[in-house]
């Protein structure tokens, strides 16, 4: 990376469309550099408003964003110097081939003439688009055409990255090669900052995550709204273990239902108590009962459990597993 | 050279209307310069050249104007609709790109087309020329007319094509807007000077100017008729008068579509949910 390391600096940031929609609303947001900032929220929530607001090329109604201390509010010229938007949708030119939508964005990235062979050759042996460099972008797949956007991100070679859905329409290979690219980008010294209806890949790459829905954060507990990976492993609110025995619903009667949470699978329960040591009462409290216990294990909160908890949504395996597959 | 020129330059030749669009150009140009010369039964006169040369050069003059105030607005509009239509403009605006940038890159393709087909018809004007239909004085000027006023147009389309998300709209906006200009205004021009005249002939001459600058001379045939010297009056002004009026205001008209494009790119895609 040629530019040093720069942080994002969002402040009270709103954005207001023009039919009275408030699709963010006071956001406030900082990632440093190094560390992969990953937006969680459901469709609509303004995920991509506040990413489009950030880089400038939507007009916020209200707020700051800084790059590093340099405010760059609504002037995507000036924030294209520290930040690189990767949109969803993700539009192409008709009839230019990939070759060419490399070439034409390393000249609008004001690459200079000798350098800009060499950085195009070396975004596209990163992503492995050398096949695809003759082929017209819009014939291109969902994928491929994502990883030519990715290349247009490396070409920016910016401190800041947005990365509005980069996994979306991407096979299982893809999306591994993306994590590991968003990873390096992170590693590297950039400030990243990502969305994603995949929350467990989300979950592996993140190193703080924030949910969002209309536009403003939402509380997971403990009155914080962004969280690391280690506070996610965590959980919030009371501690909670996994218990799979041989009869979950006698278990149930017996530590009472406020105590003890069905699973959608059989056997399996979970049980809230507040520390290690009420939780070997509860075990001592099943043993003596006679239900036999197969596991006891301090249950880890999941991105998916703890947004769609945070939502106040029903965790229900469908929706769960909807969650974990989505392409 | 700017990005955007060469991205639409890279990828407007290798688009087949391009070649379809000259060849038709070609064809119309053609097809008048035909009636011009034989249509009248008159027939090419070895003897004096010039009986044709004349009514072959007025005949390419107008027929270039016509094409060039059809083509020029079509290959404009849209243009920047199209960005926000494909989902493209977000990429172009993150880049150092300015506004005005983006839009002269947009513009100067646009203006490369109708200067391509202005440089298409050249051979139909020396021709007319060497028959002694016109000086080359009158080539170069009705053929600098006829570019000036499509590149005019398409910069009227692409100034209004910022201002659309849908590429239909403008397409069927910048139609709306050119035919009120070129047609419906002096029309009603037309209409005004007929109904409503003052009694006093001074007053009447006044009026009568008045209404030329009004409604006419800012219209592409006129400058076009005052530049072959085929002007109505004398009330509708001196042809040179004529056409530093409508230079100036066609001027003023395509500073004025830069802005609304700018404003148009600024406006970013605050109205795209």
């Amino acid at each position: 990376m040629t530019t040093a390391p720069t942080p994002l600096r969002i402040e009270a940031l709103s954005v207001r469309y023009p039919n009275g929609t408030v699709a963010v609303n006071r956001v406030d947001l900082t990632v440093v550099p190094g560390e992969v900032f990953a937006l969680v929220g459901p469709n609509g929530a303004g995920k991509t408003s506040l990413l489009k607001a950030a880089s400038g090329v939507m007009a916020p109604t209200g707020g700051t964003v800084r790059c590093g201390e340099r405010v760059v509010t609504g002037d995507p010229r000036v924030a294209s110097r520290w930040l690189c938007l990767m949109p969803d949708p993700l539009g192409v030119y008709n009839d230019l081939t990939a070759a060419e939508y490399l070439e034409f964005f390393a000249r609008a990235l004001a690459l200079p003439a000798a350098a800009r062979g060499a950085a195009i050759a070396a975004a596209v042996a990163r992503l492995g688009l050398e096949p695809w460099l003759e082929h017209e972008v819009e014939t291109l797949s969902a994928g491929w055409q994502r990883r030519l956007a990715l290349a247009r991100v490396l070409l920016a070679d910016a401190p800041i990255v947005l990365l509005d859905e980069p996994a979306s329409g991407l096979d299982v290979a893809a999306r591994v090669d993306l994590l590991a690219l968003v990873r390096t980008l992170a590693t590297e010294g950039r400030a990243v900052v990502i969305t994603s209806h995949i929350l467990p890949e989300l979950e592996q790459l993140g190193d703080r995550f924030g949910i969002i829905e209309r536009g403003a954060w939402v509380s997971v507990g403990e009155g914080r709204t962004c969280f690391t990976r280690a506070e996610l492993a965590r959980g919030f609110g009371r501690p909670t273990w996994r218990v799979t025995c041989s009869d979950a619903e006698r278990a149930r009667q017996i530590l009472g239902t406020e105590r003890a949470e069905p699973l959608p699978e059989p056997d399996v329960l979970l049980v809230h108590a507040d520390d290690a040591e009420s939780a070997a009462a509860v075990l001592t409290a099943l043993v003596q009962a006679g239900v036999k216990i197969y596991s006891f294990q301090p249950q880890k909160t999941t991105l998916s459990e703890l947004t769609l908890r945070a939502l106040g949504r029903k965790l229900a395996a469908g929706v769960a597993a909807q969650g974990e597959t989505q392409p | 050279m700017n990005p955007v020129l060469w991205l639409e330059l890279r990828v407007r030749v290798r688009e087949r209307k391009l070649w379809i669009v000259s060849l038709l150009f070609l064809l119309c140009l053609l097809v008048m310069a035909c009636v011009s010369v034989f249509g009248m039964g008159r027939g090419f006169n070895e003897e004096a050249p010039s009986r044709v040369g004349q009514p072959l050069g007025y005949a390419n003059a107008f027929c270039l104007l016509a094409l060039l105030l059809i083509l020029g607005p079509l290959a404009g509009a849209g243009r920047i609709a199209q960005e926000r239509e494909q989902r493209t403009l977000a990429g172009l605006l993150n880049t150092p790109l300015s506004p005005a940038g983006i839009v002269w890159g947009k513009l100067a393709a646009t203006w490369c087309f109708v200067l391509w087909l202005g440089a298409l018809s050249l051979p139909f004007f020396v021709t007319a020329s060497l028959w002694g239909g016109f000086s080359a004085r009158r080539l170069l000027g009705s053929m600098a007319v006829a570019v000036i006023a499509g590149m005019t147009t398409a910069t009227l389309a692409v100034g209004l094509s910022g201002f659309f998300n849908r590429s239909l709209t403008s397409y069927l906006t910048t139609g709306a807007v050119m035919f009120f200009w070129i047609a419906a205004w002096p029309l009603l021009g037309t209409f005004v000077g007929e109904f409503w005249s003052p009694a006093d002939s001074h007053a009447r001459e006044v009026f009568q100017t008045t209404v030329s600058y009004v409604f006419f001379n800012h219209n592409p045939a006129t400058a076009m008729m005052a530049t072959l010297g085929l002007h109505r009056d004398d009330s509708m002004g001196d042809p040179l008068h004529i056409l530093c009026y409508a230079l100036t205001l066609w001027t003023a008209l395509g500073a004025g579509a830069f802005r609304l494009a700018m404003r148009g790119l600024k406006r970013g895609l605050s109205d795209r949910l």
